[in-house]
């Protein structure tokens, strides 16, 4: 017999779950055994709709008295009848369908994905180098060349095997939750952020801040950029192993990451003035711009003193 | 502040010191008949002062004091009640006879800046001890009496050793060995006439006591006084502020003395009562020498437990580091510099408001540098401010001078003109 249609049940992620073709209209659908489908839903009537074709790819679905009717693409059906097409979902108790023509176009074969770098262990190799070179820089700031040498074995004994144990930990879950465990992509990924956010915050934001003779880089730009950072960490991790929806997890990553900084930002300002650390007056003293600028009279400094005590008698 | 006020809230005795303790005063009581003879005549006169939580009979701090009147004017520390000065709905003051009787007391005044308290007793036809007319002699052998560590009234013979150097107030040192709970007990000579005050000890019989002379003048002024509970902050703020001003008068009435070093004009002790302290720090690892200079005086008053008021810090280092460039030398200045901050603990917050400050580039007598300037004020004695000021120069991008002006408990008129005598005397020499 020729086939007319596919009626196709869906899970909650709108992937096919079962297909069946029709064969003959109409189509009966519900929980009682004479049905054309048989669905075990109880939130399903034993008769509960009819699908019949409307003529241009569409099918007219014929509620038949049930308790909990259907909706139609997650709006409720109020009529009895209603008209669909091959793209829109009926839900009917806890049960999602569609149906598709068989002249249904569908979309273009795909090429087989290649093995990129960032899945492969050349690059996780290449990340942990990077990670020891984001050591070495800010090391470099500080100690001479037999120094740091000597000081480099410690991130190769500490951060290399912590950063394989978080790979490992994501891999597990990748594993129980979508059965890939990917380990070595979450290891690149992990690694590279972690010799990111070291260059950051080691020597980049102090260069910048250096060379423009300014603190904005250090005093606000460091937490925002720390921030969405490990929050763009978070968001390759999940994304690797869960199938949730690209799209919804990059918003609740950016929504968590607005708020990490609204929180980064009251802790500031409800820890006071105290620590003197995380003011701007000594995060740079560019030498250039102190050596060729015409900086405030003493005067002028000790106004903004006189300033800031009738600041703090309010 | 290597003196320890010997104020004991809790009773850490280590055996040895008892034994060294009993076997002085063993030394003392047998050797020694004139020691009988004082202590039998000082005995009466004084009595362990102990501050309580109200209503309860446990002691919070423990010291001494004795009478200077017959009808009950007691001197003590002004340590040994500090709690219940500060805090009077929750502290009150008792004493404790050699005979184990006890009461109450009043408080008539005090004197922050020498330690010294005015108390009264109800009563009459106590046993006073005279005062003392005139400076005692250098050399001449004191005798202390004092409650060490509540193990009972005991007297220590000692040596007189002139009045103490490097002191911003006229102490007495004593070479005795005096110890905590002995506090605001009487200092006698041999005819027993009052020469001196317990205060404080730095230890291995360094003791030191506040002149009779300063109790005489407390007792003569305030004699017939009473202070209330709600007068006792004014009247602190109120000497606070005069140290405050005496001590900055001292400090700037004159230019102040510089040190010039890699070519930088820094202050340096401006005053006999401050002292300084240098060192100088060369690491090859570091590629760089830091020379420390920091002076100090011991100005600072004991206000209370967590609060010592009216001392002056400088601080200076200059750094020099010919072999690393420009960026690498910002680095290392502005971590060494970042590295000293005044961060407080959050138990402060109960004392001072957040510190504020601000900062700039600022150019001194023709030399750029970095300024920071902060300050939080005491929540309990209005007026009265914790002040800092740092600035950070750079020379050639391999020498640099970072310094800094500490004070602590001061008004802010005082500290500014602190400030403009400090950073006058910041200059660049080539």
């Amino acid at each position: 017999m020729e086939k007319l249609a596919w009626i196709e049940i869906l899970d909650r992620h709108s992937d096919v779950c079962m297909r069946y073709p029709v064969l003959e209209w109409p189509v009966k659908f519900g929980r009682a055994y004479y049905s054309d489908i048989v669905v075990d839903d109880p939130y399903v009537a034993p008769h509960h709709i009819e699908i019949n074709p409307a003529g241009n790819n569409c099918y007219r679905i014929l509620g038949l008295g049930s308790i909990n009717g259907m909706t139609i693409n997650k709006m409720a059906c109020s009529n009895s009848e209603a008209i669909i097409s091959a793209n829109d979902i009926v839900r009917i108790g806890h049960t999602q369908l569609r149906i598709r023509p068989v002249d249904f176009v569908v979309i273009a074969e795909k090429p087989l994905k290649s093995v990129t770098w960032m899945r492969s262990w050349p690059g996780l190799v290449m990340g942990c180098l990077t990670l020891l070179f984001a050591h070495f820089l800010t090391l470099w700031l500080e100690y001479n060349r037999d120094e740091i040498y000597k000081l480099l074995v410690a991130p190769l004994l500490s951060d290399i095997p912590a950063l394989l144990v978080w790979a490992g930990f994501w891999a597990l879950i990748g594993k129980v939750l979508s059965g890939r465990a990917n380990f070595v992509a979450h290891g690149v990924i992990a690694s590279f952020v972690a010799a990111l956010l070291m260059l950051l915050y080691g020597f980049v934001f102090g260069y910048i801040d250096f060379s423009l003779n300014t603190s904005v880089t250090t005093n606000v730009l460091s937490g925002v950029i720390g921030i969405l950072v490990v929050c763009w960490l978070l968001y390759r991790h999940v994304g690797l192993v869960s199938r949730v929806n690209k799209v919804k997890l990059g918003i609740s990553m950016v929504v968590f990451s607005i708020s990490l900084v609204g929180i980064d930002f009251s802790i500031a300002k409800w820890s006071g003035d105290d620590d003197l650390s995380r003011m701007s007056y000594l995060r740079t003293i560019g030498p250039p711009y102190l050596l060729l600028s015409h900086g405030k009279s003493l005067d002028e400094f000790l106004q903004g003193a006189a300033n800031l005590k009738l600041r703090l008698d309010d | 502040m290597k003196d320890s006020v010997f104020r004991s809230t809790y009773l850490k005795i280590l055996t040895s010191m008892i034994i060294i303790q009993l076997s002085s005063l063993a030394t003392a009581s047998s050797l020694d008949n004139k020691t009988q003879a004082v202590f039998s005549k000082a005995k009466d006169s004084v009595l362990q002062i102990r501050t309580l939580l109200k209503g309860g009979r446990s002691q919070n701090s423990i010291g001494s004091g004795f009478f200077v009147s017959d009808n009950g004017l007691i001197i003590t520390n002004y340590h040994v009640v500090s709690s219940y000065v500060l805090e009077p709905d929750i502290y009150e003051m008792g004493y404790v006879t050699r005979s184990g009787q006890r009461g109450s007391l009043t408080l008539l005044a005090i004197d922050v800046l020498h330690d010294l308290a005015l108390l009264k007793l109800a009563g009459n036809n106590f046993p006073q001890l005279a005062f003392h007319d005139g400076r005692a002699a250098r050399g001449e052998k004191l005798y202390s009496l004092g409650n060490p560590n509540d193990l009972g009234l005991v007297i220590v013979d000692g040596v007189n050793n002139g009045l103490r150097e490097h002191s911003f107030y006229d102490s007495i040192h004593f070479t005795g060995a005096i110890n905590p709970g002995m506090s605001g007990g009487p200092v006698v000579n041999q005819s027993g006439e009052l020469v001196g005050i317990n205060v404080a000890t730095m230890g291995e019989s360094r003791g030191f006591l506040v002149p009779a002379k300063f109790a005489k003048e407390l007792l003569d002024r305030h004699r017939n006084d009473h202070i209330t509970p709600g007068e006792f902050q004014d009247e602190i703020t109120r000497q606070l502020l005069m140290h405050s001003s005496a001590l900055v008068k001292r400090l700037i009435s004159k230019p102040l003395p510089v040190q010039i070093d890699s070519g930088y004009t820094v202050p340096d002790a401006a005053d006999p009562y401050m002292r300084c302290w240098a060192n100088e720090l060369v690491e090859a690892k570091y590629f760089f020498t830091a020379r420390t200079n920091n002076c100090e005086g011991s100005s600072d008053v004991y206000v209370g437990e967590d609060i010592h008021m009216g001392s002056v810090l400088f601080e200076t280092q200059l750094y020099q580091g010919e072999k690393l460039d420009a960026f690498r030398f910002g680095h290392l200045i502005q971590k060494s510099y970042g590295r000293q901050d005044e961060s407080g603990a959050s138990i402060q917050r109960k004392h001072f408001s957040p510190y504020k400050c601000i900062d700039s580039v600022i150019d001194l007598n023709g030399m750029p540098g970095k300024a920071a300037f902060c300050i939080r004020s005491y929540r309990k004695f209005s007026g009265m401010y914790d002040m800092s000021v740092r600035v950070v120069s750079l020379r050639e991008n391999k020498r640099a001078l970072a310094t800094k002006l500490r004070m602590r408990g001061v008004t802010y008129e005082d500290g500014m003109h602190l400030v403009r005598h400090y950073m006058g005397a910041l200059k660049w020499k080539n």
